[in-house]
């Protein structure tokens, strides 16, 4: 019976919130909401299913506590999760429903049409899947397959080296944001605290991600601009700095952390903490203190990234039209105003390129650096969502809750890469027009 | 013509010398062994050729991996393609999981009564102390131990001296064995010098691990899981805090320094730290770097808790894993080299090349013979400890499925407790409570067999 409610339910809310987004993108609203709740049914059975109902179950017993402007409630944290799975299949199934439908109106107009020319196919055509066979066959075994395995496997507990597996629902993902023995509270506006998380482990590993992200990518790219900027002047050498400039890109991540690791060691050791005692200045807890540690990856990432963003930047600057930079000096605009409205405006498709690229670098490829650098510590003040699924798959063999972790990087990644083509997409001018 | 040319010399140059093909001999038997001493030379260059001298019919393939997780995570997919080593090198993190898998021979199965192999004495008899009770479940060997260490105390002897701690570089019963003492030579230590560090020691497992056993502390119920399954763990008793207890206050006290990785090396060879707790196999390094930089390294015992009586160390480092579903060959050829291993003269230059114990009492009897422990008493330390230390459950190691993963997480509860001043007791507390979680989930898809 809670099952049949819970499909209703989902129905229904399919019906609201697909009939009224349907609605704003033109289509009827009967429609829009007859379409919703078909996709809300179907979503839920496709999600439901293989989930046995389970998050149903009055078994499960992981919660969390949410206070809003002062009202705590105690939310159920694989309830939630089921139902916003809920939600994202059935919108899936609502976008392919209506994808449908729009295909199917199109290929009936062309069948029927009166006046379609002589020689035109009206029959289905086959011909391109047999020429895409090759590349979806590899897809599907090498990429989908996989894919498929791990969301399954993010639904069991499960041990590299362990036959037995046994299905825990959606326990793996609610252990993110609660814990059956941490008691996680999220604050939003309550108790003094505009966003405020308590005992919500992951959560401060997805904040370091986010901080690595955040500030690599402006120091990488703020840097970058400013010595291309450097090394484009016409100076003696110029070649041979460039050239030297670009080393760092070269270097791998497990030298770059050992090298970083020798240069800003605490306790004395480090390079920078000889110097600073050499000068009469007390040493700085480089990698020992959490935020110090936190600056130190990403300086050593930064570092890292800067010479390919030079390099990219170099041949940027090369392609801004000089007549523009000319142009805007005879109206009166000084260097740093030429900067700004033309040479920036101008570069902006090689920006969100490198801004793209140092992004991707910042959440997936930091884990040789952080390890060799600062193991993810101290106290996990430089652990990122990679460093946390290697860490729980490789080295704890608890693939389970590293699969539903990896969901959640995948998820993030594909959130990450939309809003950066919607957002930064629209900023960026290609051509000089 | 100069393309032709070009490609001929390429070919010469990339072909493979002819001698390696002429050492293929497809009558020997291939034993494979993975372990992860890539730095030790000792085992290519001397255990390899002489091995295959004295047993010509076998031919031994060493394969060397980055660390022990990394070794049985590959041995791992080689099982689940068929084709895995027939001798894997394990750690002591890291025994039960291992055993539930099914993928391994217990060694007292494969060796059965025998009292020799290949005309090789089995001298698992002659293993000494913890390394015996480690890998032993019911008086049973399930894997050889093999590079067993414990915990030790190295020492500049100089900075020591300089400091009032000891009269002179060869004082080595100076070097504080107490908690209390570990507090009055820092104390001086760190009043003599403005740029020295006392005491380093990692903030790990091994080390809370050990002062459980030497406090007569069980890590888990059912004494340590040596007299039933293990279904909770004890990590939060009055001894684990008296332990950190005593870590937090020489954190306190500025007396312990927390390095990066691989640092103490660095302030270690600059004489910029005093003393440094660390596994008994570091005695060779510590050793040279002493040499090499003109001080002289001393060791004693691991710190113990002066309130309570000492019971013992429990051992660390690893052990050597047979595969099950050998050929009988090949099980024999695997069984011919690990009781080579244990042989005198092996077992001997074992420890010369590392620091490792020699696990076997005639190992060890070598050695003494020699006269190495006099000529070197630092390398002596080790086997004082656990010849001191009690045979009892406490000093034989907790035996739970999910015991790495354990491990994983006594470091972030312990940085909590020494970075963030959080609460000794209810920090442990909820690392019990996390374990007992992790034992719950194991026990879940491996029912514990009674």
């Amino acid at each position: 019976m809670p099952a049949v409610l819970f499909t209703c339910l989902a129905s229904g809310l399919g019906a609201l919130v697909v009939g009224a987004l349907l609605r704003r993108s033109g289509s009827g609203l009967l429609g829009g909401m007859a379409l919703g709740a078909i996709a809300g049914l179907l979503g839920s059975l496709a999600a439901m299913i293989p989930l046995k109902y389970c998050v149903l179950d009055p078994e499960n017993h992981m919660f969390f506590e949410l206070s809003i402007l002062g009202q705590t409630i105690t939310v159920n944290a694989v309830a939630l999760i089921g139902f916003l799975l809920v939600m994202v299949v059935a919108w899936a199934f609502a976008l392919a429903i209506d994808r449908l439908r729009h295909h199917w109106l199109a290929r009936s107009a062309t069948i029927w049409k009166a006046d379609t020319a002589p020689g035109t196919f009206v029959g289905y055509d086959f011909s391109p899947w047999i020429f895409l066979a090759p590349t979806v066959v590899g897809l599907a075994v090498f990429t989908y397959y996989p894919a498929a395995q791990n969301f399954f496997l993010g639904t069991q507990l499960a041990r590299r080296g362990v036959a037995n597996t046994a299905f825990n629902c959606l326990d793996n993902f609610a252990s993110l944001i609660t814990s059956r023995l941490q008691d996680a509270h999220y604050y939003i506006l309550s108790d003094g605290f505009i966003w405020h998380a308590e005992n919500a482990r992951y959560l401060a590993v997805f904040g370091n991600s986010v901080f690595f992200s955040v500030f690599i990518v402006l120091v990488a790219n703020v840097l970058g601009i400013a010595i291309a900027v450097l090394a484009s002047q016409k100076i003696r050498g110029a070649t041979i700095y460039r050239t030297l400039m670009i080393w760092p890109y070269a270097v791998s991540g497990v030298v770059v952390g050992v090298v970083f690791a020798v240069l800003l060691g605490g306790g004395g050791s480090g390079f920078l903490n000889q110097s600073l005692r050499f000068l009469g200045f007390e040493p700085i807890p480089f990698l020992s203190d959490p935020w110090w540690a936190r600056v130190s990856v990403v300086a050593a990432a930064a570092w890292n990234k800067l010479g390919f963003n030079v390099l990219i930047y170099i041949a940027a600057l090369q392609a801004v039209p000089r007549e523009l930079m000319e142009a805007a000096s005879i109206d009166g605009a000084n260097a740093w105003k030429r900067f700004l409205n033309v040479t920036i405006p101008m570069i902006s498709p090689y920006i969100f390129f490198v801004v793209f690229l140092n992004l991707n670098y910042s959440f997936f490829d930091l884990y040789a650096v952080i390890d060799n650098l600062t193991e993810g510590g101290p106290v996990n003040a430089t652990t990122n969502l990679v460093v946390d699924v290697i860490r729980i798959g490789v080295e704890s063999r608890d693939i389970g809750k590293a699969a539903a972790q990896s969901i959640v990087l995948f998820i993030v990644v594909i959130g990450l890469t939309y809003m950066q083509f919607r957002v930064m997409g629209r900023r960026v001018t290609y051509g000089a027009d | 013509m100069k393309k032709v040319i070009t490609v001929l010399v390429l070919m010469l140059v990339l072909a493979p010398p002819p001698t390696l093909t002429l050492a293929q001999d497809d009558d020997r038997v291939t034993i494979r062994f993975w372990h992860r001493w890539g730095n030790v030379t000792w085992l290519p260059e001397v255990v390899e050729p002489s091995f295959e001298a004295a047993f010509p019919q076998y031919d031994l393939e060493l394969r060397v991996m980055d660390n022990y997780n990394h070794a049985y995570e590959v041995y791992i997919l080689a099982q689940e393609q068929g084709d895995p080593p027939e001798l894997l090198q394990g750690t002591s993190s890291n025994t039960q999981a291992p055993r539930d898998t099914g993928f391994f021979k217990p060694l007292y199965e494969a060796i059965g009564d025998r009292t020799e192999i290949n005309g090789i004495p089995v001298r698992l008899d002659e293993i000494v102390g913890p390394a015996a009770i480690f890998y032993q479940l019911d008086g049973e060997y399930y894997e050889l131990p093999w590079n067993a260490s414990t915990p030790i105390v190295f020492a500049n002897m100089d900075l020591l001296v300089e400091a009032g701690v000891a009269e002179d570089v060869n004082d080595f019963a100076a070097i504080p064995s107490t908690w209390a003492e570990v507090h009055e030579a820092c104390a001086l230590i760190v009043d003599r010098f403005d740029d020295v560090d006392c005491i380093n020691f990692g903030a790990s497992g091994w080390y809370f691990e050990n002062a459980m056993a030497m406090q007569g502390a069980f890590m888990a119920n059912n004494e340590n899981g040596r007299d039933g399954c293990v279904t909770e763990a004890l990590f939060n008793s009055q001894e684990a805090v008296d332990y950190l207890a005593w870590h937090k206050s020489l954190e306190d006290a500025g007396f312990w320094v927390d390095y990066g990785r691989s640092e103490y090396n660095i302030t270690w060879a600059n004489s910029k730290l005093a003393m440094h707790m660390t596994s008994s196999a570091a005695a060779r390094g510590r050793v040279e770097i002493g040499e090499g930089n003109g001080f002289t390294v001393g060791a004693d015992r691991m710190p113990f808790n002066q309130d309570v009586d000492y019971v013992g160390n429990t051992v660390g480092g690893g052990m050597i894993l047979l595969t099950d579903g050998l050929d009988p060959e090949v099980e024999e050829g695997a069984l011919t080299f690990l009781m080579f291993l244990l042989e005198p003269e092996n077992m001997a230059n074992w420890h010369k090349s590392t620091g490792y114990i020699p696990v076997t009492q005639s190992g060890f009897d070598y050695l003494e013979a020699e006269g190495w422990f006099d000529e070197n008493p630092t390398f002596a330390v080790a086997n004082h400890q656990l010849a001191e230390s009690a045979r009892v459950p406490q000093t034989a190691g907790a035996i739970f499925g999910s015991f790495a993963q354990v491990y994983q997480m006594y470091r972030e509860v312990f940085q909590n407790i020494l970075r963030n001043d959080a609460d000794i007791q209810e920090s442990l507390d909820r690392l019990k409570a996390e374990a007992d979680l992790l034992i719950e989930e194991y026990n879940l898809l491996v029912p514990c067999e009674e």
